[in-house]
C-alpha cells in the first residue's frame, strides 16, 4: 500500500486548452463589516438579460396597421395574422392593432421629450409597443429606453452558435471558441468588480478574461471573480457548531472533516480539473456567511416576492372569490432572478458586482406563437396560461408604472417590480441590456409561427440612458421582401453589431473600458470593424 | 500488483532524475524512499532513471548467461512458456527497432514472492516484476540498445517461475488513427476511467475490473461496451441478490418500455411498495426515477444506457415538456437503442449511424417535439404549411451542419428540407393518446424531389426520403467535421484542443462509409486521447449522481429503493432524483436546453451551486447515507443490511482493516490512488476507526469522530494529563472517551487549545512530517471494522447477536464514503 503518492506533489501542469481557469488566492473586495441595513449601489453595473431561443422582437415592437398596398404596415400585418393568432382572437389586423398596440409616433403622438431619433430615419414613423408591455412603454415615454433596431449578435440562424456569439460580444466566434470570455467578464474584470450569475448555471456572457485589465486576453478564460448567486438567502455551507454536541452531532463531524479537507487541500497542486470544486467552496463558504448575515434582516419586497408566490391583495383571481392573490409571472424563475438580483444590490458592499446576468427563454416560436386562451376574457392576468410569446414579454415587461396607457389592472412583472423595489439612487447606477441570439423572419410560417432569422430589435435601459429610436425601425427595402417566393426566407437585415452598442454601455459602467471589452471597436484593430447603421450613432447612448 | 508499477511510471520524470543527478548519483527520490517501495519497485524506479543516463547505444551489453530467447514485435505473444529457477536464469533479446518498444511477460510463481526473491534487468538495470500479469517494460526507440536484454533470475532456490504471454511490441499501437493504450498502460485505473465516462461507472466486481485490465484493451473494450439490453459482466448481480427477474439472460427487461411496465407493475418482485410503483411507469409523474433505476439496478447494461441518454437528453434531445408523452418517448428511446443494436451486430457494415438518425428522424417523438407532424403540402398553391424548425435542426443538431460557406442552406436546404418533412401525422387515439409512430402519408407530402446540399432526395413518402437523405448528411463536409466531435465533446471529454478535434475527426473518418458509432467509442475508450493527461471531463449532475449512486449501491434492493425511507428514520440506497431536482439540472427526458439538451458539464462545474447543495447534502444531511444501512422489514418484509463485507477487502484473519478499507474506498469511487495521499489517508482513517469502544455499550460505537476531533482529544488528553504521547484507541476505548474534548468537561464550552484543534488545518506535509499524528494513524490503521460481528449487545445491554455492531461498522463505512464524495475528486475527472 502506498502511504504516499507521488503524483499529486509532483503534479505537471497539463495543457487545460479550454482555458477554464480558476483562482485559488484572495476573494475579491469582500468588506467584513457586515451591517444589517441594504448598503446603497457603490458602483454601476449592468443586468445583462438574454432572452434565449431568439425573440420575434416585431411582435412586442411593430409598425403602424396600414391598408395601402406597398406600406410597411400593409406588408407586415398581411403576412403576420397567423403568428398574431387573429383567427383565434377574432380580430382584423386593424383592430389588433388599435386594441393591443400602444402607439407611438417619431416626433409626434406620445414622443415625450427628450427622446431621441439618433439615426435620423424615422421622422414621422408610427409604431406600437404591445400595451401589456406597460413598464416598457413607461420607461420608453421617460427616455430610459434605446430601441435599437437592425443589431445582430449571432450572424447565423443557430441558436448555439449565436448564443455564443452574443454572450462572448465577439461575431467572429466558431463554436470552436468555447474558451473565449464574455463580454460581461470581460466589463467586470475591467470595472474590478465581480461577474455575477443570477441564474442556476454561469452563462458564458459570465466568464472573465485571463489577466488583467485592460490587457487581458479575451480568449482565454478566467472565472476568479465570477460568483453565482443563485439563492443568495440560502447560500453558504453547512458548518460545524461549537455550541452544540460534537459527540453526537455527525453532521457537524463531516462539515469539520469536509472544511478541514479543503482548507489544506487548497494548500497543494492538485489537477486542474479539480480546481473549480476548491474555487466554489472557498466562495460559498465566505459569501455565504456575509450574505446570509446582512440578508436576514432585509425581507424580500412584497412586488417582487409576489412575482414568484402568494402575496395577499396582488393579482387575485376575479374567478374565486375566496382568492385573495396569485403569483404574478407564469414563469416563476425570472422572479426568483429579481430577487437574487435585488440580494445582489443590496449586499453590493459584499459582493462588489459590476455585471449581472440572468435569462428568459422560450422564444423559439415556431409554431402557435399566439395562443389565445379562453380565460383570458375573464381573468386577463391569469399568471397559469400559457400565452406563447406574449407571456414572456409580460413576464418581463408588464408593468404598473404611471396610469396610462395600459391595462390599469396591470401587475408589476419582472423589471417593473424590481425597479419599484430599488432606491431612487440605486436606479440611477444600473442600465438593463436585453437582446436575444438573433431576429425572426419576417413573414410567418404555416404554423401559426415564426422561423429563425438573423437581425432584431435589442433594448438599453437606465435613467442615464438617451432613450429613443436607434437606427431604421422598419426598412424600406424591406417590403418587397415580403413577396419573394415561398421558399425564400427574407428576415430583417442586420445592420449593426452588438459591439458598437454595449461597448458605450462598458464605457459607462466603466469608463474606458468600450475598447477592451470589445477588441473590434478598437481604433488599432485592423480586420473588419464591425458594422454599423449610422457612425456615431451610439456616441451619446449613455449620458 | 500490475496496477502499481503503472502508477508509478508516470511519477518518473526528467525533474526527478535531475533531482537524483544533483544529490550525487543514483539516489532514490525522497518521495520514494516515504513509499515504502519494496526492492524490486525501487528498482524499477533507478532502472528508469538509468535509462535516461545511459544513453549510449553503441555501448554493447554482454549476453547475459542463461536460457536465451529471441523476440520480435512480428512473432506477437510467444506460445511457449518457460519454467525459470536458480538453477539457470532465462532473458529475452531483441534487436534495436525503429520505433519504441514494450516487453511483456506474465509470471506465476510456485509460492508467494519475498523481496529478493527475483532479480529482473533491462539492459542490464534493475527493474521491477512481480508476480502476476503483464509485467511490462517500454523502452523508447533512443534507449536501445543494438541488442536489448531483459533478464530474469531467481534467487530464493525454493522459487520456480513459469513465463508465460511472452510478447514484444510497438508501444505505438493505434485502432482508428487513434493511438491506443499498449498492454502495459492499459491498467486497473484506466479500466475504472472507461467505466466511470462511459457506463456511469457500472456494476463489475473488482476481480471482474481486474481480469479486464489483465486482457488487452481492445478486446477487453468489446466486453465492456456493447448495446446488448444486458451485460452481465458490465453489470453482474451481487451475491444472493433478491430482485433478479429483470436480469433473466434468457429475456431481460432491457427496453424502457418494458422496464417502466415491469416497474410499475404490482405484480413484480421489488422491494418497492406496491402503491408507490404506479408513478414509476408510463403513466406515471415520477417516470425519470423510474428511468434512473433502470442504470443503477444490476443486471442490464449501463453503458447502453448511458448511451441511449445522450442521444435522447442531448444529441437528439426531445422533452417530454414539450408535447412528446412519456410512451412516446419510451419508445423513442428504444427505437434509437435497438437501432444502436442492429447497427453494431452488422458484421457486413450495411447499417451504420446513420440509420440510428435516421430512426430518430422518423419518430413520433421528434414529430411532437418540432411541430412537424402539422406540416401539409399544398401542391394546388405551391406553399408549405410548414415551421421549418426540425428542417433546420435535423441537419444542425443531429450532423452539425450548419451551411458554413452553404449559399443556399437558408433559402434551399432548409425550406427544401421542409417540403421533405410533410405529412407526418402523428395519430391520436382515443384511451391512448397521440401514437408512437409517425403515419407517413403522400396525400400532402411533396412527393417530387426536393433539393438538399445540391443534391435530389428522392422518396415517395417522407419516410424514403428521410432514408435517402441520412447518408447525404453523414457525409456532408461539416458533418464529418462536427459530428465526431459533438459526440466525443459531450460524452467524455471538454478539453478538446483542435489538434485533438482533429484526432477524433481522423478516427472518424477512419470508419469509412459505415459509421461504426460503436467501433469509434470504443476505439476511443482506449485510446491515449481519454488516458492522455490531457483529457478532462467535468460531470453533469445527471452523470454524478449516476455514478455516485452506482458506487453507493451494493445490491438491487439498495437501486429500487434509490435512498427512499424504509423506515424508522432509515432509507435504503442512494438518491438520484432528488440531486438532479436539487440542482436545478432538469429531469430526464426533460432536457434543461430543450432540443439543445440537457444541463453541460461546464454548466455543472461552473455552477457554485451544484457543489453547495452536494455539500450540504454530506454534511447537514449526511444521515441519508449513515441512516442507508440496515432495515427491520425492507426485503419484501425481511431485515437488510447493507453488503459492505461482500465488497471490502478483508484478511486471511476474517478481519476488516481500516488500512485497507480507506484506500479501497477511495479506489472505488475515485477510480485510481492519484490523489489518495496523506490528507485523504488521515481523513479515512479516523472516520473508520476512531469509534468509540465500549463492550458495555454497542451503541457508542457509531461516534465515529473526524481527524480533527481526534486530534482535539489527543490536545486534551495532553493538556489535561500533563502528557506526551497520543494514545488514541487507549482513550477511546473503555470509559476514557467520555473524558477529553468535550464541550461540557471544563465549564461549558471548549477550551482554547480544544477549538484550535477543532479549526486546526491540518494539511499533508503536517500529517506526513508529524510523528504524533503517523502514530495516531498507525493505531486507527490497525482498528477493525465488525462488519460480521456475531456478538453484541444491543439497545438495554441486550444480547443481539451482533447487529449493533454490524450496523455501526458499515455506517462507518458509509460515512467514510460519504466523505469522499465531498471532495473535489467526484466532480471532474483528470489524471
Amino acid at each position: 500500500m502506498s502511504k504516499l503518492n507521488l503524483s499529486r506533489r509532483q503534479f505537471l501542469q497539463s495543457a487545460f486548452y479550454s482555458g477554464l481557469l480558476y483562482g485559488s488566492g484572495a476573494l475579491p473586495g469582500i468588506i467584513r463589516n457586515v451591517g444589517a441595513q441594504p448598503a446603497p449601489l457603490q458602483n454601476r453595473v449592468l443586468a445583462n438579460l438574454f432572452m434565449n431561443g431568439g425573440p420575434d422582437l416585431r411582435h412586442l415592437v411593430v409598425p403602424e396597421f396600414s391598408s395601402l398596398p406597398g406600406s410597411f404596415g400593409d406588408a407586415y400585418w398581411s403576412n403576420r395574422t397567423r403568428s398574431h393568432n387573429l383567427a383565434d382572437s377574432g380580430q382584423t389586423p386593424e383592430q389588433r392593432w388599435n386594441e393591443d398596440y400602444y402607439p407611438i409616433t417619431v416626433g409626434g403622438t406620445n414622443w415625450t421629450g427628450g427622446l431621441v431619433d439618433q439615426s435620423g430615419l424615422n421622422s414621422g414613423i408610427t409604431f406600437g409597443i404591445w400595451r401589456e408591455a406597460g413598464w416598457l412603454i413607461d420607461m420608453f415615454k421617460a427616455g430610459h429606453v434605446a430601441l435599437v433596431f437592425n443589431a445582430v449578435g449571432g450572424t447565423n440562424r443557430a441558436h448555439d452558435l449565436s448564443s455564443l456569439m452574443l454572450n462572448q460580444g465577439n461575431l467572429l466566434s466558431t463554436l470552436n471558441n468555447q474558451d473565449r470570455s464574455g463580454w460581461g467578464g470581460r466589463l467586470a474584470r475591467s470595472a474590478g468588480g465581480t461577474s455575477i450569475s443570477l441564474t442556476n448555471s454561469p452563462s458564458s456572457f459570465n466568464f472573465g478574461p485571463l489577466g488583467d485589465a485592460p490587457n487581458y486576453d479575451p480568449d482565454k478564460i478566467d472565472n476568479s471573480d465570477l460568483i453565482s448567486v443563485e439563492n443568495a438567502r440560502e447560500m453558504g455551507l453547512f458548518d460545524f457548531n461549537p455550541e452544540s454536541n460534537q459527540i453526537t452531532n455527525q453532521d457537524d463531524k463531516m462539515a469539520r472533516a469536509a472544511k478541514s479537507y479543503y482548507a489544506a487541500l487548497r494548500q497543494e497542486n492538485i489537477h486542474q480539473a479539480y480546481l473549480k470544486a476548491l474555487d466554489h467552496e472557498q466562495k460559498v463558504r465566505e459569501f455565504g456567511d456575509l450574505i446570509q448575515a446582512r440578508l436576514q434582516d432585509i425581507p424580500v419586497p412584497t412586488l417582487i416576492q409576489a412575482l414568484y408566490s402568494t402575496v395577499d391583495g396582488i393579482n387575485p383571481d376575479p374567478n374565486n372569490v375566496n382568492s385573495t392573490g396569485r403569483r404574478v409571472l407564469f414563469r416563476t424563475s425570472l422572479g426568483v432572478y429579481m430577487r437574487n438580483l435585488y440580494d445582489v444590490i443590496v449586499t453590493n458592499d459584499l459582493l462588489n458586482p459590476s455585471v449581472m446576468s440572468f435569462n428568459y427563454g422560450g422564444w423559439d416560436t415556431h409554431s402557435g406563437q399566439r395562443p389565445v386562451p379562453a380565460i383570458l376574457a375573464s381573468d386577463p392576468t391569469n399568471p397559469f396560461s400559457y400565452r406563447g410569446i406574449e407571456s414572456g414579454l409580460r413576464d418581463i415587461f408588464e408593468g404598473q408604472y404611471g396610469a396610462s396607457p395600459v391595462n390599469p389592472n396591470a401587475w408589476h412583472g419582472g423589471l417593473s417590480a424590481l425597479w419599484a423595489s430599488l432606491t431612487a439612487a440605486d436606479r440611477s447606477k444600473m442600465v438593463f441590456t436585453i437582446a436575444g441570439e438573433f431576429g425572426r423572419q419576417i413573414r410567418d410560417n404555416g404554423d401559426a409561427g415564426t422561423d429563425h432569422g438573423k437581425g432584431n430589435l435589442m433594448f438599453v435601459i437606465s435613467e442615464s440612458c438617451q432613450g429613443g429610436v436607434y437606427g431604421e425601425m422598419f426598412q424600406q427595402d424591406e417590403i418587397p421582401k415580403y413577396d419573394l417566393p415561398v421558399n425564400q426566407t427574407p428576415d430583417i437585415d442586420p445592420k449593426t453589431e452588438i459591439d458598437h452598442i454595449f461597448a458605450k454601455v462598458s464605457d459607462w459602467v466603466a469608463p474606458g473600458s468600450g475598447t477592451s471589452v470589445f477588441p473590434r471597436t478598437s481604433p488599432s484593430y485592423t480586420d473588419d470593424p464591425p458594422i454599423i447603421e449610422i457612425p456615431g450613432m451610439f456616441d451619446n447612448l449613455m449620458i | 500488483m500490475k496496477e502499481f508499477f503503472r502508477a508509478f511510471l508516470p511519477g518518473l520524470s526528467k525533474t526527478i532524475i535531475a533531482v537524483s543527478i544533483f544529490t550525487g548519483g543514483f539516489v532514490v527520490p525522497a518521495q520514494a524512499q516515504n513509499n515504502n517501495l519494496t526492492p524490486q519497485q525501487m528498482a524499477a524506479v533507478m532502472s528508469i532513471i538509468n535509462m535516461y543516463l545511459l544513453d549510449s547505444r553503441l555501448a554493447p551489453i554482454p549476453e547475459p548467461e542463461g536460457e536465451k530467447v529471441n523476440i520480435a514485435p512480428e512473432d506477437g505473444v510467444l506460445a511457449q512458456s518457460y519454467a525459470v529457477d536458480q538453477s539457470q536464469a532465462w532473458f529475452a533479446a531483441f534487436d534495436l527497432q525503429s520505433e519504441g518498444m514494450e516487453f511483456c511477460l506474465d509470471i506465476v510463481a510456485n509460492q508467494a514472492l519475498a523481496e529478493g526473491d527475483i532479480v529482473v534487468e533491462v539492459n542490464g538495470v534493475a527493474a521491477l516484476a512481480v508476480e502476476g500479469k503483464d509485467n511490462c517494460y517500454q523502452i523508447s526507440e533512443p534507449d536501445q540498445r543494438e541488442i536489448n536484454y531483459i533478464t530474469l533470475q531467481v534467487i530464493n532456490p525454493a522459487v520456480t517461475l513459469t513465463l508465460d504471454r511472452i510478447e514484444l511490441a510497438s508501444t505505438e499501437q493505434t485502432q482508428l488513427t487513434l493511438g491506443r493504450l499498449t498492454r502495459g498502460e492499459w491498467d486497473n485505473a484506466a479500466v475504472r476511467k472507461v467505466l466511470k465516462i462511459f457506463a456511469f461507472g457500472g456494476h463489475a466486481r473488482d476481480q471482474q475490473i481486474q481480469d479486464w485490465a489483465d486482457m488487452y484493451p481492445q478486446d477487453a473494450i468489446l466486453e465492456m461496451l456493447h448495446f446488448g439490453e444486458q451485460n452481465l459482466k458490465l453489470s453482474p448481480l451481487a451475491e444472493g441478490e433478491t430482485y433478479i427477474d429483470h436480469a433473466d439472460p434468457q429475456n431481460p427487461i432491457g427496453t424502457l418500455y418494458d422496464w417502466a411496465n415491469y416497474i410499475s407493475d404490482e405484480a413484480s418482485n421489488l422491494p418497492i411498495a406496491a402503491g408507490n410503483r404506479e408513478s414509476l411507469g408510463l403513466g406515471g409523474g415520477n417516470f425519470d426515477d423510474g428511468y434512473n433505476r433502470m442504470i443503477t439496478v444490476r443486471g442490464l447494461n449501463p453503458f447502453r444506457q448511458r448511451i441511449g441518454f445522450w442521444e435522447t437528453n442531448y444529441h437528439l434531445a426531445t422533452n417530454l415538456d414539450a408535447s412528446v408523452s412519456r410512451v412516446q418517448m419510451a419508445a423513442y428511446y428504444d427505437f434509437i437503442m435497438s437501432a444502436h443494436e442492429i447497427a453494431a451486430a452488422d458484421q457486413n457494415d450495411l447499417v451504420s449511424y446513420q440509420h440510428v438518425l435516421g430512426v430518430a428522424a422518423k419518430s413520433a417523438a421528434v414529430a411532437m417535439q418540432y411541430g412537424h407532424r402539422n406540416n401539409r403540402w399544398n401542391e394546388a398553391t405551391g406553399e408549405c404549411n410548414c415551421n421549418d424548425d426540425f428542417a433546420r435542426e435535423i441537419h444542425q443538431l443531429f450532423y452539425g451542419i450548419f451551411g458554413e460557406g452553404d449559399p443556399d442552406h437558408e433559402d434551399v436546404t432548409i425550406p427544401e428540407t421542409a417540403k421533405l418533412l410533410t405529412d407526418m401525422p402523428v395519430h391520436f387515439i382515443s384511451g391512448f393518446g397521440f401514437d408512437v409512430v409517425v403515419d407517413f402519408q403522400t396525400d400532402d407530402h411533396h412527393t417530387a424531389p426536393v433539393t438538399i446540399f445540391g443534391q435530389p432526395v428522392a422518396g415517395a413518402d417522407a419516410s424514403e426520403k428521410i432514408d435517402a437523405l441520412m447518408p447525404l448528411s453523414m457525409h456532408h463536409p461539416e458533418s464529418l467535421q462536427n459530428l465526431p466531435v459533438m459526440i466525443i465533446s459531450v460524452l467524455a471529454d471538454d478539453n478538446l484542443n483542435e489538434a485533438r478535434k482533429q484526432q477524433i475527426r481522423a478516427a472518424w473518418a477512419d470508419l469509412g462509409q459505415n459509421k461504426d458509432f460503436l467501433h469509434f467509442i470504443q476505439s476511443y475508450a482506449i485510446s491515449d486521447l481519454l488516458h492522455g493527461p490531457n483529457h478532462v471531463k467535468y460531470f453533469t449532475t445527471h452523470e454524478r449522481a449516476l455514478y455516485l449512486a452506482n458506487k453507493n449501491n451494493l445490491d438491487n434492493l439498495e437501486a429500487f429503493y434509490g435512498g427512499a425511507g424504509t423506515g424508522n428514520g432509515n432509507r435504503a440506497g442512494r438518491t438520484v432524483g432528488s440531486i438532479i431536482t436539487e440542482d436545478f439540472a432538469g429531469d430526464f427526458f426533460k432536457p434543461l436546453h430543450n432540443v439543445f439538451g440537457g444541463q453541460t458539464s461546464l454548466e455543472a462545474s461552473d455552477s457554485s451551486g451544484v457543489f453547495e447543495k452536494n455539500f450540504n447534502r454530506l454534511t447537514d444531511d449526511e444521515h441519508h447515507l449513515r441512516n442507508s444501512v440496515v432495515c427491520a422489514d425492507c426485503d419484501s418484509g425481511q431485515p437488510w443490511e447493507k453488503k459492505w463485507p461482500d465488497v471490502l477487502p478483508q484478511r486471511a484473519d476474517g478481519e476488516y482493516y481500516v488500512e485497507d478499507v480507506a484506500p479501497w474506498l477511495w479506489r472505488h469511487v475515485v477510480g485510481n490512488m492519484d490523489n489518495y495521499t496523506e490528507l485523504e489517508r488521515a481523513h479515512l482513517y479516523a472516520l473508520l476507526g476512531a469509534a468509540r469502544i465500549d463492550p458495555a455499550d454497542d451503541n457508542n460505537a457509531d461516534f465515529a469522530h473526524d481527524l480533527n476531533y481526534v486530534m482535539c482529544i489527543i490536545a486534551d488528553y495532553q493538556f489535561t494529563e500533563n502528557a506526551t504521547d497520543a494514545p488514541i484507541i487507549d482513550i477511546l476505548t473503555g470509559g476514557t472517551w467520555n473524558d477529553y474534548c468535550r464541550r461540557t468537561d471544563d465549564g461549558g464550552s471548549f477550551l482554547p487549545h480544544e477549538l484550535d484543534a477543532l479549526n486546526a488545518v491540518l494539511t499533508g506535509e503536517d500529517i506526513a512530517n508529524d510523528p504524533e499524528i503517523q502514530s495516531i494513524l498507525t493505531q486507527l490503521g490497525s482498528v477493525t471494522l465488525p462488519l460480521e460481528a456475531t456478538e453484541g449487545l444491543g439497545s438495554g445491554n441486550v444480547p443481539d447477536g451482533g447487529a449493533n455492531m454490524r450496523k455501526h461498522a458499515r455506517e462507518r463505512v458509509s460515512s467514510a464514503l460519504g466523505f469522499i464524495y465531498t471532495t473535489p475528486f467526484v466532480f471532474a475527472e483528470g489524471r
